[in-house]
Formats: structure tokens, C-alpha cells, sequence
């Protein structure tokens, strides 16, 4: 097969865009975008087949696909890009070369433009080579796409012109060959020398004359060829240079340098842009953002790209690990815009860190302290509504919560009835611990990044419910983190309740601020059970036991003096606990002997010592004889035996 | 290191052809002006004697345009190859990119090329340079003189290229490796561009 580029002819018009092109169709799978600029008629169009078919003719044959612009920008305008489009982009990106021509006919036609661009970055992106030919300089181009004009900007350009004349002489003379028509031996050259605006006009002239040729057998005359294209033969005026002569002899030493040079600024720039490029594609693909990398690119610079590439990565890398790591333990950032930038790297660090510590084990409400277990009266049945309003509306209304009263009165449950109500109505996690306990933890933190962790642990809970706020009194420092985490939750309107066994007024040393904002909620007071609470309670530990319908034993049990819930269940413990013992069935009987032998004993101690006895215990009276007694009336040994052997 | 102008998309390389007086550099650079399209090329400068010896220097810009963005320029200048022009010498070798030194490979003339080769590395030195840092390449001149005349390509690297960098018969006068040792030096001094350290 002869060269493609053969038919070409030379000129120092267009010779280093047929260096260019014979580079382009020499190594293909070359990371290059080569811009072919040139007037209409200049031979664009020529290159570009010329590299198409010699790719085609290598062994092994090479694709290259030649796209003409106007039929895709024809194409878009009437059907859109669809699957026509997304079938051509995969055949573009498989392809050697891609050659586009006529990049000037899709000004303001931003849809084509963005599937070029698309195309170019992807290809660029893969290491090969894309030819765009334009009728126009690429400043002059009007409505291009900001990033199409900028990466083509990155381009290796060179420019063709229309050739000189011995050029165009040189083209002429080839067409009349190829027709095989008789002509006027300077026929070619006359033409040559006329004045049109393209290669393609000027072969229009000669086909007008070599069809008048083709009626007749005797050569047409140069005189009445001109004629025919209603010319004349204007004389050479003297004294006007001849025109350029083609390439000089040895001119192709100038080409093979420019090739070398190109090739190797190249190697340098575009293998930079190129790896900068890879990575951009491949981290966008990963759904990070790629700024820094991009500014990389726009900053043009040269030099080793792997540095910069493998930060990104790396921080690109610990993003979406972070993302990932976010996603399971904090549903609430999945997705979340930090963990798509890597610029964010300290941001995202810094939330997943707040989402560790706030996942961490939370002193959660003890899940037997129910409401429904909690026995109902006077003297609660005002803080339980408050209750049932913070269930139905958290964080809303009654925030926060403050439960007042003694010691034993139900606070614990009530606050600890709560948390698992709000757990039950979705609310997780929900924080529920004493005073005590909160102490302990805050003196366990050793440092203040520790400390900020653990008040991170708080500040995310979606409740926060705290027993025995009065051993607050005088922590200064266990009060400044309550306080700290009273804002968060108060901000971000989670329900807070606390209890406290001395009334608020009687907080001495308590921070006026974090005091002052318990008083501002809901204060209820818990009074002593009264009866009700107590057969409620009463009812409740019996509930699986034999005296479960025992009612004179209940009511037994709920007239006994009680100023606590917590007295009432330890009656009824010592009364289950000595039935059990002397394996017997609860009964008011039992109870009485348990209680009030046990009720004897604080009355005893207040009586005066006895005086000094013998100490002999009278066995199965209980109480103590004098030892000239106990003498006088010794059984005998016979009958001592049976009591207490038998 | 080329100058690589990022605002104004330039790369500009300055190439010094350097050697001892009548070796050739002159020739190297009229024989690339013959060859370079005139539209690529700028006026050729040269400030010559009567006797057609480099007085000053030459100077020949040719414009090689924009590739991968960058409009590209090399300059290539000779010195005057005159022992008693050392200061121009020295101004010339200011800001080089690359060296070509060229070297008459007349036998007769071996003594003149080791001391212009040794007042480069002295010049370059005065600057600062470290003649192993710079982008260097030998042409041997005048291999078309008959053999006996002659010292031969193994002969002169044997003598002058104790770095093993590119060298180069040639015959300037009719252009045989004239474009050779351009590309040559072209070739490495591009290459430099990937040593500048990468800037954000």
C-alpha cells in the first residue's frame, strides 16, 4: 500500500503539521493532543484520513477514529446524544487515535462540546492521542466550554496555511494525472498563480476545465482555460519575488528535530497532566472531590507527579475510610459531604471521633425499673404525668425534668421508668446514671482530650436522665462539664431529667447557672408512698408468690408505717425471705412476728443495761434468770434430754 | 534549567555552541538557519571580522510553536572561539541551558580543543555551574577531512568524554550531524524540565 501521507504535498506552509500528523500515525498509543489549525482548504481533512489510514494499514492494524463534527453536532440537534451517543464515546475511548474534525462548527453547541471534552479527558486520561482539526485559532473560537477550551489550550498546536504555489501547482498537476486527460502543459502551474481561498476551490477551477477537456480530444489552450473561469492571464509584474519555493532540500532534518522536540516537552507535560489526569478520573470515580489535584493541573507545573498524587491518595484514602467507618457507627453522617473532600481530612477526623466517643457503652436505664412496675399514688401520680408528657413530646415540653424528694421515695425508678419509656419510643442511646457515677467517670479521665471524649459520650445522647444531682454539691469541676453537656443536649432539644434528694433552694455550692436552669424546668416533688403506693408496691412483690391473693396480709403490710417505697419493699422481703426460711406460706401471722419482733429490738436497746447475771439463757424462753434460779428449778438431767435432744 | 514561563505558556532554552576558534560552531548554526523554515526562524545575528571570524557572538532564535501549550523557543548562540574574548565567552555561557562543544577533530588542532574545553569548565565554574550538572554534548567536526588528518570519534572520547555523554561525528559544513547534535542536546535539556521540583 503507498503512504497515505504521500498524497500530501509538502509545503512550509503546512510541513509541521505533517510532521505532527506522521507522528501521531507512527506511535499512537502516545498520551497527546495535537490541534491541527488551519484556514478551509489547507489540507486539515487530508491529514487527518492520511493518519487514519495508515493506522489502519500498520501491522498490526490500528483503529483510529475520524469523526466530522458536523454530523455529530447534526446528529445531537435532532436526536440528542442517547444510546447513539453513549455507544460512539465507549467505540472513541477503545480507538487508537481519535481524529475530530472541524472543531470550529460546534461553537455555542455546549452538548457536543461535552461529550469532545468528555471524550479528550477520558482518552488523555488512558495515555492516548486525540486529533482535533479547526477551521479556526483557538482564541477566535466563540461559546467553547470553559474546561474544552482550557484543556485545549494544553494542546500541541500547529498550524497549516494554504500552500504556496508551486505546492498548489503540485496538487493540480496530481488531479490531471489521476483524470488522465490531455492539458495544457502549463495548465497546472497558470492555475497555480490565481488567487482563491483554498486548496478545494482551486481543484473546483481545474474539474471545470477538465470537464470542458473531456468533450474534446485537442488540449484546451491556458488562454481559453481561463476563459472558460472568466479570467485572463495577468502578465508577472517585474521585480515581484517568485513565490516560496516547497521545503528546501533537506528540510525534513528540521522536521524529524521539531518531532523530537515535540515528543519530548510532551514526555514532560503531558505525561504530568496525564498521571494528575489519571488520578482526578479515578478518585472522582471513588466520589472524592479532586480540588487539590485539579489546582495541581491548572498550576501546570512539571516535575515527578507522585507526590502529589500519593498525598491525595493517602488523604483521599483515610477519607473514605472515615466515611466508611461513619456509616456504621453514626447513621446520621453517612453520606455526609465532609467525607467526599479531601481538603475536609481534619473535619471528617475530628467527627468520626465525636461518633467513636459517643458510641461508646453508655450507663443505659435498668431495664426492671418500669412504669408499669412503679406502684401509683398521691404522692407520685403528679410526677408521673409530668413523665407521660416528656415520653409523648421529649425534649419538648418539661426540659428538664426535676423529680425533688427524700431518700426512697421512687426517684431511681421514676427517672430510670423514663429512660426505658423514651427508649421504647425510639429514643437511643438514652443515658441514665447517678451522680455517683458520673463522678467516678469524670475522675477517671486523665487528660483534657480524654475528658473532652468522654463529655462527647453525653452530648450526642438522645437523652440524659441523673440521679442524685445533690452530690453534685461543691464538684466544681463535675458541675462545669454538666453544664457543658446541659447546653449541647438543651440545643439540640433532647429531653433531660434529674433527681434530687434535697431541694434545689438547699443546694449550697451548686453553679447559679446550671441551678438556675433546673429551676427554670419542671420541678415535681416526690412525697412518702402513701397507702395506695404502698399496696401497689406490696401487690407487685407479691405477685408471684402464694400470697399473691393474701388481702389481709397485703392490707397488713400497707398499714405498717413506711416512709419510703424502698422500707415498704424491704418489709416485704423480710417477711418473703422468713417465710422461706422456716419454710413456710406467707401469712399477717408471719408478718407480724418477722416485723414486730424486729420492731422490738430498737426498744430494747433503749432500756438501761441489765445488771450483771450469770447469763444463762433460759432455753426456749428468751429470757434471762438469775443463776440461784435457774439452780432451783434445773430439771433433771432425764428431763432435759428430751426438750432439748429429742 | 529551561526557562519555563507558566504565566506567559513559554519554554524558552538557550543552546551555546562552544569550542575552540574555527571549529565550526558558525557553520553548525548557519547550516540549522538553512534548514529552518523561514517563518520559524528569527535573523540570524553575527558579528563577524573581516576574516569572517566571530567577533562577539551569533544568535539564532528559532520559534518551534506551541507544543502541549507552551510556545517554544530555543536560542542558540556560539562564543568566539578566539582565546582573547573570554569575558564575551563568559557573558554568553550566562543562564546556558545546554552546551555543545564542538571539537575540530584535526590532530593538529587537539591542544586548542583540551584548552577551550578546560576554559569552559572554568567559566562554567566562575558562575557556579558544575559542568557535571549541565546538559552537555560533544560534536566531533570535521570527520570528513581525510582519516589521517584526523583523530577518530573513539579517540576523542577516549580524550574528551569521560562523562559518557552524547557525542557526535559531524561535518557541519555540509550538515551531517549538525541536526543530530541539536536533537541530541535538545533531547536532554527538555528532559531537565521534569526535575523541576513540582509547585501548588
Amino acid at each position: 500500500m503507498t503512504d497515505p501521507f504521500a498524497s500530501f504535498v509538502a509545503d512550509p506552509a503546512n510541513q509541521a503539521a505533517l510532521s505532527a500528523a506522521r507522528m501521531v500515525a507512527e506511535t499512537p498509543r502516545m498520551h497527546y493532543l495535537l490541534l491541527l489549525v488551519g484556514t478551509r482548504g489547507s489540507g486539515k481533512t487530508h491529514l487527518l484520513r492520511a493518519i487514519r489510514d495508515r493506522l489502519a494499514a500498520a501491522e498490526p492494524p490500528r483503529t483510529a477514529e475520524l469523526v466530522g463534527l458536523v454530523r455529530l453536532a447534526e446528529h445531537v440537534q435532532a436526536k440528542g446524544l442517547g444510546d447513539a451517543g453513549l455507544a460512539l464515546r465507549e467505540r472513541l475511548l477503545r480507538a487508537d487515535v481519535v481524529l475530530f474534525d472541524d472543531l470550529d462548527v460546534i461553537e455555542r453547541q455546549l452538548p457536543v462540546q461535552s461529550f469532545v471534552f468528555d471524550v479528550i479527558e477520558s482518552r488523555l486520561a488512558a495515555g492516548l492521542a486525540t486529533v482535533i482539526a479547526t477551521g479556526k485559532p483557538l482564541g477566535r473560537l466563540t461559546g467553547l466550554d470553559a474546561r474544552l477550551a482550557r484543556r485545549l489550550r494544553d494542546a500541541s498546536a500547529v498550524d497549516l496555511a494554504l500552500p504556496g504555489a508551486p505546492a498548489r501547482a503540485a496538487i493540480l498537476a496530481r488531479r490531471i494525472a489521476e483524470v488522465g486527460c490531455p492539458v495544457a502543459p502549463d495548465l497546472a502551474a497558470t492555475l497555480a498563480e490565481l488567487e482563491f481561498a483554498s486548496v478545494k476551490e482551486y481543484l473546483g477551477a481545474l474539474n471545470r476545465i477538465l470537464v470542458v477537456q473531456q468533450t474534446t480530444p485537442k488540449p484546451i489552450s491556458v488562454e481559453d482555460a481561463l476563459a472558460l473561469l472568466g479570467l485572463e492571464r495577468e502578465p508577472a509584474p517585474a521585480g515581484v519575488p517568485a513565490a516560496p519555493a516547497p521545503m528546501a532540500e533537506g528540510g525534513g532534518e528540521f522536521d524529524a528535530f521539531l518531532t523530537e522536540v515535540m515528543a519530548n516537552v510532551s514526555q514532560q507535560f503531558d505525561h504530568w497532566r496525564g498521571r494528575l489526569r489519571e488520578a482526578v478520573s479515578y478518585w472522582q470515580g471513588q466520589g472524592v472531590k479532586t480540588r487539590r489535584l485539579e489546582q495541581a493541573l491548572l498550576a501546570d507545573s512539571t516535575g515527578d507527579p507522585e507526590p502529589i498524587v500519593a498525598a491525595f491518595g493517602h488523604d483521599a484514602g483515610e477519607l473514605l475510610r472515615l466515611g466508611a467507618e461513619a456509616r456504621v457507627i453514626a447513621p446520621d453522617l453517612a453520606g455526609a459531604e465532609i467525607f467526599r473532600d479531601p481538603d475536609q481530612l481534619v473535619a471528617a477526623r475530628h467527627l468520626v471521633q465525636e461518633a467513636r466517643a459517643r458510641r461508646a457503652p453508655l450507663s443505659a436505664p435498668l431495664p426492671d425499673l418500669t412504669l408499669a412496675r412503679l406502684g401509683v399514688g398521691a404522692a407520685n401520680r403528679v410526677a408521673l404525668e409530668a413523665l407521660a408528657v416528656v415520653v409523648a413530646e421529649p425534649g419538648v415540653r418539661h426540659n428538664p425534668l426535676v423529680l425533688v424528694g427524700p431518700s426512697g421515695v421512687g426517684k431511681t425508678h421514676l427517672l430510670h421508668g423514663l429512660g426505658n419509656a423514651l427508649m421504647a419510643g425510639g429514643l437511643s442511646p438514652v443515658a441514665c446514671l447517678s451522680a455517683h457515677s458520673f463522678l467516678g467517670e469524670l475522675a477517671a479521665q486523665r487528660s483534657p482530650e480524654e475528658t473532652a471524649q468522654w463529655r462527647a459520650r453525653y452530648q450526642w445522647v438522645a437523652g440524659f436522665l441523673l440521679d442524685d444531682v445533690h452530690l453534685l454539691t461543691g464538684e466544681t469541676r463535675a458541675q462545669a462539664e454538666l453544664l457543658q453537656i446541659y447546653a449541647a443536649l438543651e440545643e439540640g432539644g433532647r429531653p433531660m431529667a434529674f433527681a434530687s434528694a434535697r431541694p434545689l433552694s438547699e443546694l449550697a455550692g451548686f453553679d447559679h447557672r446550671l441551678l438556675t436552669r433546673f429551676q427554670g424546668g419542671t420541678v415535681v416533688d416526690v412525697a412518702a408512698p402513701d397507702r395506695d403506693v404502698r399496696l401497689a408496691v406490696i401487690r407487685a412483690l407479691l405477685a408471684e408468690t402464694t400470697a399473691a391473693d393474701d388481702v389481709g396480709l397485703i392490707d397488713y403490710l400497707a398499714g405498717r408505717p413506711a416512709d419510703s417505697v424502698r422500707s415498704v419493699q424491704g418489709m416485704v422481703h423480710r417477711v418473703l425471705a422468713e417465710a422461706e426460711a422456716e419454710r413456710m406460706v406467707p401469712s399477717v401471722a408471719l408478718a407480724r412476728e418477722t416485723l414486730e419482733a424486729v420492731e422490738a429490738k430498737p426498744i430494747r436497746r433503749d432500756r438501761k443495761p441489765a445488771a450483771p447475771t450469770s447469763g444463762i439463757l433460759s432455753p426456749g424462753m428468751g429470757i434471762v434468770r438469775s443463776r440461784e434460779k435457774m439452780i432451783l428449778q434445773w430439771p433433771s438431767p432425764a428431763d432435759r434430754l428430751l426438750p432439748e435432744f429429742g | 534549567m529551561p526557562l519555563v514561563n507558566f504565566t506567559a505558556r513559554e519554554i524558552t532554552c538557550k543552546l551555546v555552541y562552544y569550542g575552540p576558534g574555527r571549529c565550526g560552531k558558525t557553520t553548525n548554526l548557519q547550516y540549522i538557519h538553512g534548514r529552518v523554515p523561514e517563518a520559524r526562524r528569527g535573523r540570524m545575528v553575527s558579528l563577524a571580522t573581516q576574516s569572517d571570524r566571530t567577533l562577539f557572538f551569533d544568535f539564532l532564535p528559532i520559534e518551534l510553536g506551541v507544543i502541549s501549550g507552551f510556545t517554544t523557543r530555543f536560542q542558540l548562540y556560539t562564543v568566539p572561539g578566539q582565546v582573547y574574548y573570554n569575558a564575551t565567552r563568559r557573558l554568553v555561557l550566562q543562564g546556558a541551558d545546554g552546551v555543545v562543544f564542538v571539537v575540530d577533530s584535526q590532530a593538529r588542532r587537539f591542544d586548542e580543543n583540551v584548552e577551550s574545553f578546560q576554559n569552559l569548565q572554568e567559566n562554567l565554574l566562575e558562575q557556579g555551574v558544575d559542568i557535571r550538572q549541565l546538559p552537555l554534548v560533544l560534536q566531533y567536526n570535521k570527520q570528513d577531512l581525510p582519516p589521517d588528518l584526523v583523530l577518530s570519534a573513539p579517540e576523542l572520547d577516549e580524550a574528551f568524554n569521560f562523562r559518557s555523554v552524547p557525542s557526535l561525528p559531524a561535518d557541519a559544513l555540509h550538515g551531517t550531524g549538525v541536526f543530530e547534535t541539536l536533537k541530541a542536546l535538545s533531547t536532554v535539556v527538555l528532559q531537565r524540565l521534569a526535575a523541576r521540583p513540582p509547585t501548588l
